[in-house]
């Protein structure tokens, strides 16, 4: 590719305004005047690959040849951010996957140690507030079986129901859609009129009950 | 215990800075707005009570299309816990009275409305999307992609005081960032859930052309780069009355220190 090519496609990927989305494969390459139409770059850094006519059309003369797309990849990878807060983002998403179903967990107690039940996940679906980083109106949904409970409280209390779990997390680091994987235990009680499972309270996982029961 | 792993980690919003509709719109309001929103990260202790309302709506909605539940049992639920939480309620507003009208749309809109959606694609997915003319990632959530009078439509919900004027929703900079994000759709439909004493939802269809597109990643551009330029300074509006920062604003420091919150 010589220098004078590698400008003219430079400053076609300049012009053009691409728009790039990641997908299982690499990524999808459209350009916003005419969206219809998409090419797939795919690789690592070192060895990427067009599907575009360009790339094909030179590729096997010039192993190291760049379409524009390519040059956008590269460009996009450069930037700050990218690649990296879709894990952010795509936390949210994870979260919602999630199921609900019929509890054996009754009020006030603690799930015993030698259950076949499967460990139960704390997920912070998503805050109330725009940020989420408003104290006072957060929800962490905790799986308790195959039962979503839910915890209200502070941003703070939060953070402490996590930190019982074993995940030390600052404010900052608590996040809408954030999810943790954390087996625990918890202290569950139903709503007053008996339709929602409500966590009181989070404890580690190798929590033990001390005599009778009582926490 | 098993530690979260990596790919769980979570990032801190500071290390992973990203543009969206939401941060473009808030300078466009006013750039003193997003200063101390963003960079001086400042907030209201007391929350108001329409975005809380609003929020535990697509809440509900949201739980409603991806597990079928009930989107009023699952807007009571939250709403009830909020009960005794302190939020900022307008004259008009009270938390019985937001539980009421919450409850009476969302059973309205499971009988008259749910119907009309066919398939679901996805609900609140969320894009990140790279453009060539912006140094940040572009982040959209959208609310749901559902088969809709045969077609493919990107469905946007608002709760508002009253309807939105056709001509809000065929310049709605949102459903413009969101069709970046979903090229492929074949039209757009804005589903306004009104809060009125009597429920009432109205829908309003639209789509966006690409040149709609390029015109408002070119506004994203210069706003992207003022931005970057620490280019700050106060609009004054109609909009300010509501504003938690007004009294920075008018300096008094007194109300500032018991109103808002440092979040850094």
């Amino acid at each position: 590719m010589t220098q004078e090519q590698f400008d003219s496609r430079s400053e076609r990927a300049e012009k053009d305004l691409l728009v790039i989305s990641t997908t299982d494969e690499g990524w999808r390459v459209r350009s916003a005047h005419n969206p219809s139409r998409y090419y797939l770059v795919s690789g690592d850094g070192e060895t990427l690959r067009c599907s575009c006519p360009d790339f094909e059309k030179h590729v096997a003369e010039d192993p190291s040849w760049t379409c524009k797309h390519i040059l956008a990849i590269q460009d996009y990878q450069r930037k700050p951010g990218a690649a990296r807060s879709m894990e952010v983002y795509s936390s949210e998403e994870r979260a919602a996957i999630q199921t609900e179903g019929s509890s054996q967990v009754k009020s006030g107690e603690v799930q015993p140690e030698n259950t076949n039940s499967i460990p139960s996940q704390m997920v912070i679906k998503r805050s109330l507030s725009p940020d989420g980083r408003i104290d006072s109106i957060s929800i962490l949904n905790v799986d308790v079986n195959d039962r979503r409970a839910r915890f209200f409280g502070t941003l703070g209390q939060i953070v402490r129901a996590i930190a019982a779990a074993g995940e030390k997390l600052s404010t900052q680091e608590v996040e809408p859609g954030l999810r943790v994987d954390l087996p625990c235990r918890v202290i569950a009680q139903q709503s007053s009129d008996g339709r929602y499972l409500n966590v009181v309270q989070v404890l580690p996982a190798d929590y033990r009950r001390k005599g009778n029961g009582a926490a | 215990m098993m530690a979260a792993t990596d790919r769980n980690k979570p990032l801190n919003a500071e290390a992973t800075p990203h543009l969206s509709y939401s941060r473009l719109q808030k300078y466009l309001t006013c750039p003193e707005q997003y200063r101390l929103y963003y960079i001086e990260k400042l907030r209201a202790m007391v929350e108001n009570a329409s975005l809380v309302f609003g929020s535990v709506m697509h809440l509900a909605l949201a739980e409603y299309f991806r597990r079928q539940i009930d989107p009023a049992r699952t807007f009571l639920q939250d709403w009830d816990a909020l009960k005794d939480v302190q939020l900022r309620f307008s004259q008009k507003e009270s938390w019985q009275k937001l539980r009421d009208i919450g409850q009476g749309l969302l059973e309205k809109f499971l009988r008259d409305e749910a119907p009309k959606i066919g398939q679901v694609f996805s609900v609140e997915r969320i894009f990140e999307l790279g453009v060539s003319n912006l140094n940040l990632p572009f982040v959209s959530v959208i609310d749901l992609v559902a088969e809709m009078d045969g077609k493919r439509t990107l469905i946007e919900f608002k709760t508002a005081a009253s309807d939105f004027e056709d001509y809000e929703v065929d310049l709605l900079d949102q459903v413009t960032a969101y069709k970046l994000a979903e090229p492929d759709v074949q039209q757009i439909a804005v589903c306004v859930l009104v809060k009125t004493k009597a429920p009432k939802i109205r829908w309003h269809r639209t789509d966006r052309t690409p040149d709609d597109v390029v015109e408002y990643l070119e506004k994203a551009e210069t706003v992207a780069h003022q931005i970057e330029q620490s280019v700050f300074y106060k609009r004054i509006g109609k909009w300010c009355r509501q504003c938690e920062f007004l009294p920075v604003c008018l300096g008094d420091k007194g109300k500032a220190r018991d109103t808002l919150v440092r979040i850094a």
